[in-house]
C-alpha cells in the first residue's frame, strides 16, 4: 500500500497545478488527467521537449509534471462531455483544476451540485489571485503572480529592474500550498465524510514565501529591497574560484557557529590577515555589517577562494561546520556525489527511450512513492475508464466522440 | 473553532527551528494540531536573534521573523542536556502523535531520541527528519540554510540577468515553499496511511532532494535526458513574447507583462493605441517577437516609463493581456486591493510585541477554514500549561522539576 492508495483525483490543472496532483499520483493516488480532446493544455505545448520532438507527447514539463498519471480525453463545454465528468465526480475524492473564476458556472456544474453527487469531494480551484476580489478576473501568468505577490522586488541587482528565477516557479509554489491544503481536506473528508472547496490565490501563495519582508515593513517601517546576490555582511558572499563560483553564508546569526568556523578556518589555512579576524569587534554581527569590515574581508577571502576549487572548498567548509555551497549547474547536479550515493536519479523505462527522473522529495520508509511512470498519451486511458469502468457501450463511445464529448 | 479543523486532536513535539521546519508545523499548527515547540535559552531558535522588531528593540520574545512561523504554537522551555528533559520528553512523546526535527542528523540520536527509541515509547509515532542532504551518504553532516542550498540545487545559479553574476531569489526560498510543504504533505499523507493502516513511520526530507524535484527538475531532466545546459534568461521565457519588467513612473516602480500568444498581443496593440512600430511585420508572430524581443523591450519600456503601473496593469487587463505591478511590502500590506478584499493579512496581540503582521493560510478552505488565531509563544510560555495539562503532572511535580533546572 502506497500513502494515498485507495484516493481518485480528477487532474483538469494547466502548469500552474498540475504538480500538485503529481505529488499526489507519485504517492499512489489514482490521477486522472482530463483532457480537453481538440486543445492541447499548456504542459504538454511548453518547451522544452524530450529528443527534439515537438509535439504534444515529449514536452519535459508533460513527462515530468504527469507521472504516473492515466489519461482521458473529455470536452466540459458540451451537455454530453459534462453528463461524463459528473459520472466520473461519483467515483472520485479531489477535483484539482486551474480554471478562470466563472469557468464551471457557465459549463454549468458548479461545487454545490458536485457535492450533491459526492458529499465528501474536496474540490482544488487554483487561480491567479483567487475567486473573490477586485483582481478575481484578471489574466494571470506566472511573472505576474511573482511579481504581485511581492517575491520579484526581493531579487536583482540594486541597479537593474527586478529577476525572477528560472521557469515558472510562482506555479510550482501554487502547486505545492495546494497540495498541503488538498491533504488537509483529504484527512478531514475521509474522518467526517465532509468535502469542500479550497480557493488557492496564486498571489497569496506568493506573498506567503516572502521570509520576513511582510514583518520589516509593519514592524519597523522598512521595505526591504533587492541586494545583489545577499545581505551586506562580512562572511556572506558569493565568490569565484578556480572552477566556478561559491556562496558562503557564515551568517553568525544568535547561536549559529558559522562565523567561528570561518574565523578557525583561515587562520588554520595561515592566511594573511585572518589573525584580525580573531579580534573581539569581529565577532559581533553588527560590526561585520560595516563597510570597512565587508571590505577587508573580501580582499581577504577573495584570493583564498579563487586559489581553490569548488569542491575543495565546499569539502573544508564542511569540516569547519560553515555553510558553503558551490553554486552548481544542473551539469554539476547530475554529477554531485551526495545525490549520487543515495540513488537519487532513477531511470523510467516505457517511452521510446529511458528517461532520467530525479528522485521523490520525501522517503517513507514502509510506503515508498511510485517509481516514475512517464506520462500518459493523450486519451491512452479513454477505453479503461469509459468503457471497463463506466461500463459505455463500443456504438455509444463511437456517438461521442463524433460529438466532439470525448 | 478548533474543534472543527481538520487536524483536531493531533499533537506535535516540535524540535524544528530557524526555517523550513517552523514553517512544516505553522500548517499544522493553523489547522487544528497542537504544536508544542522544545525550546531552550542555551540555544535559542535563531530567528528569535534576528529582526525586524518592533520599535527596533531587540528581544528574544519580539522577532518579527520568528513570529510569522510560529503561529498558533506552544513553548516548552526545555534543556536537553539537563539530566531529567528525558523523563519529561518522554511522558510528551507518549500522548504525541508526530516528532519533527530540521537538525543535522544525529542530534536527536545523541540527546537519546532517535526513531528506533521513540518508536519503543510510541509505536504508531510519525517521526520527521529534515535535514539539509538526507541522513546518508558524504555529505549528510553538512549544515546549511535555504540560500546555500539555493546554490547547490541550482536555483541560484540559473536565476538572474545573462550577463551578470547569478542572484538567486533575494530570500532562503526553499525554506519557503518546497521543503515545509512537501513535509507537511508527507505528514498527512502519513497520518492517513496510520488511519488505514495502524503504522506510523519514519519520513526523511532531504532539503536538497526536495529543492530539486520541486524547482529545478525541469532544466535537470534537459541536461540528463537531452544534453541541453540551461542557462540564466533574466525575466524572458522561451514561450511568451514580450515579457519582462519595464519600469514605469516613480521611484524603483515596476511592470511585468507576460505575452504568450497572438490575442494577447493585439490586446497590447490596443492598449497602447496601436503605436506604427507595433505594427510591424517583424512582431506580428510570436516567433518574430522572440527573435526582436530586445527592440520589443525598448519600445515597450519607452510607452512605460512615464506611466503610473497600477494604471497601466488596469488598462492592459482590461484588453486581456497579463499584467501585474512588482509590489513591495509596503504596496501588499497597505495598499493591493485584491489581498485587502481576500483578508490576507491577519493582526494578532502579542504580549510582548504588541498588534503585528501575520500571513493568512494562502488557501481558504471553505468548511474548515483554519489560520493564525493566536501570536507566536514567548520562549517558555506554556511550560507548566503543557506539564499541568497534556503531561498530568500535578503542582507539587511540576515545582519539584522548576527547581531541578530543567525548564532553562
Amino acid at each position: 500500500m502506497h500513502l494515498l492508495s485507495g484516493i481518485r483525483v480528477l487532474d483538469l490543472a494547466g502548469a500552474a497545478g498540475a504538480y500538485a496532483a503529481k505529488l499526489m499520483a507519485d504517492q499512489g493516488a489514482d490521477v486522472i488527467r482530463v483532457e480537453q480532446p481538440s486543445e492541447l493544455d499548456d504542459v504538454r505545448r511548453l518547451p522544452p521537449f524530450l529528443h527534439g520532438q515537438v509535439d504534444g507527447e515529449h514536452s519535459l514539463n508533460h513527462h515530468f509534471l504527469n507521472t504516473n498519471k492515466r489519461s482521458i480525453t473529455l470536452n466540459l463545454d458540451c451537455a454530453d462531455g459534462l453528463d461524463l465528468f459528473r459520472r466520473l465526480l461519483a467515483t472520485a475524492e479531489v477535483v484539482i483544476e486551474t480554471s478562470p473564476p466563472g469557468t464551471w458556472k457557465t459549463r454549468g456544474l458548479t461545487y454545490p451540485e458536485a457535492q450533491t453527487i459526492r458529499p465528501s469531494l474536496v474540490w482544488t480551484a487554483i487561480t491567479p489571485f483567487g475567486q473573490t476580489g477586485p483582481y478575481a478576473e484578471f489574466a494571470g501568468a506566472d511573472i505576474v503572480e511573482w511579481a504581485m505577490g511581492g517575491l520579484l522586488y526581493l531579487a536583482g541587482y540594486p541597479d537593474r529592474e527586478p529577476v525572477k528565477p528560472y521557469g515558472s516557479q510562482a506555479y510550482t509554489v501554487a502547486s505545492l500550498y495546494s497540495a498541503v491544503a488538498t491533504m488537509l481536506a483529504i484527512y478531514h473528508a475521509e474522518g467526517t465524510g465532509e468535502g469542500q472547496f479550497i480557493d488557492v490565490s496564486i498571489q497569496e501563495c506568493i506573498a506567503s514565501t516572502l521570509e520576513n519582508a511582510s514583518q520589516y515593513y509593519d514592524l519597523e517601517g522598512v521595505i526591504r529591497r533587492r541586494r545583489g546576490w545577499g545581505p551586506a555582511r562580512a562572511g556572506i558572499g558569493m565568490y569565484p574560484c578556480q572552477d566556478g563560483l561559491i556562496y558562503l553564508h557564515a551568517a553568525g546569526y544568535g547561536a549559529s557557529q558559522g562565523w567561528a568556523g570561518v574565523v578557525r578556518w583561515l587562520n588554520d589555512a595561515g592566511i594573511e590577515g585572518a589573525q584580525e579576524l580573531r579580534k573581539p569587534e569581529w565577532q559581533e554581527g553588527g560590526f561585520r555589517e560595516g563597510q570597512e569590515a565587508q571590505e577587508y574581508f573580501r580582499k581577504l577571502f577573495t584570493p583564498f577562494a579563487g586559489a581553490r576549487t569548488k569542491k575543495e572548498l565546499y569539502e573544508a567548509a564542511q569540516r569547519y561546520g560553515i555553510p558553503v555551497c558551490p553554486v552548481d549547474s544542473p551539469a554539476d547536479i547530475l554529477q554531485n556525489e551526495q545525490l549520487r550515493a543515495r540513488g537519487f536519479f532513477v531511470e523510467a523505462t516505457g517511452g521510446d527511450r529511458p528517461i532520467v527522473y530525479p528522485g521523490p522529495p520525501f522517503l517513507s520508509e514502509v510506503a515508498p512513492a511510485r517509481a516514475p511512470q512517464p506520462g500518459p498519451r493523450l486519451g491512452e486511458h479513454n477505453r479503461d475508464i469509459y468503457q471497463d469502468e463506466l461500463g459505455i457501450a463500443e456504438q455509444d463511445m463511437a456517438i461521442l466522440k463524433a460529438a466532439g464529448a470525448i | 473553532m478548533g474543534e472543527s479543523l481538520p487536524l483536531h486532536g493531533i499533537r506535535v513535539c516540535d524540535f524544528s527551528w530557524v526555517g523550513a521546519g517552523p514553517l512544516t508545523t505553522k500548517f499544522l499548527s493553523e489547522h487544528g494540531a497542537q504544536v508544542i515547540r522544545i525550546e531552550s535559552m542555551k540555544k535559542p531558535d535563531e530567528l528569535r536573534e534576528i529582526g525586524p522588531y518592533p520599535d527596533r528593540k531587540p528581544g528574544i520574545n519580539r522577532s518579527g521573523y520568528y513570529a510569522n512561523r510560529n503561529s498558533n504554537k506552544l513553548s516548552l522551555q526545555l534543556d536537553m542536556k539537563h539530566p531529567r528533559a528525558k523523563e519529561i520528553l518522554t511522558r510528551l512523546i507518549k500522548k504525541s502523535d508526530i516528532v519533527c526535527n530540521n537538525f543535522t542528523p544525529g542530534v536527536l540520536d545523541r540527546w537519546g531520541f532517535g526513531y528506533e527509541v521513540v518508536r519503543s515509547i510510541k509505536p504508531d509515532i510519525i517521526y520527521v527528519e529534515m535535514p539539509m542532504q538526507g541522513s546518508t551518504g558524504p555529505h549528510a553532516n553538512s549544515v546549511g540554510y535555504g540560500v546555500t542550498l539555493n546554490a547547490l540545487s541550482g536555483v541560484m545559479g540559473l536565476a538572474g540577468y545573462p550577463d551578470r553574476l547569478p542572484t538567486g531569489t533575494g530570500t532562503n526560498f526553499p525554506d519557503h515553499a518546497a521543503n515545509p510543504c512537501h513535509a507537511a504533505f508527507a505528514i498527512i499523507a502519513a497520518l492517513r496511511f496510520r488511519r488505514k493502516t495502524g503504522q506510523g513511520q519514519r519520513i526523511e526530507v532531504s532539503q536538497l532532494e526536495s529543492t530539486i524535484n520541486a524547482c529545478v527538475a525541469i532544466p535537470v531532466m534537459d541536461f540528463a535526458n537531452n544534453g541541453t545546459v540551461a542557462m540564466r534568461s533574466g525575466n524572458r521565457l522561451g514561450h511568451a513574447a514580450p515579457q519582462g519588467v519595464y519600469r514605469c513612473r516613480g521611484e524603483d516602480r515596476w511592470l511585468a507583462i507576460s505575452v504568450s500568444n497572438d490575442a494577447e498581443w493585439q490586446g497590447l496593440r490596443r492598449a497602447m493605441g496601436d503605436p506604427a512600430w507595433a505594427r510591424e511585420e517583424a512582431f506580428s508572430t510570436l516567433r518574430g517577437r522572440l527573435e526582436h524581443h530586445d527592440e520589443l523591450d525598448e519600445y515597450l519600456q519607452s510607452w512605460t516609463q512615464q506611466q503610473d503601473s497600477d494604471t497601466l496593469m488596469q488598462l492592459l487587463q482590461s484588453q486581456g493581456v497579463p499584467a501585474g505591478s512588482v509590489r513591495d511590502a509596503r504596496d501588499l500590506i497597505d495598499t493591493d486591493p485584491q489581498l485587502k478584499a481576500r483578508e490576507h493579512w491577519v493582526y494578532l496581540d502579542h504580549p510582548e510585541m504588541g498588534r503585528s503582521v501575520y500571513d493568512a493560510t494562502p488557501f481558504k478552505l471553505s468548511g474548515t477554514p483554519g489560520g493564525p488565531r493566536q501570536p507566536a509563544p514567548l520562549l517558555g510560555q506554556h511550560t507548566e500549561f503543557v506539564c499541568r495539562e497534556v503531561l498530568g503532572m500535578g503542582g507539587e511535580e511540576y515545582e519539584r522539576y522548576l527547581e531541578s533546572g530543567v525548564f532553562v
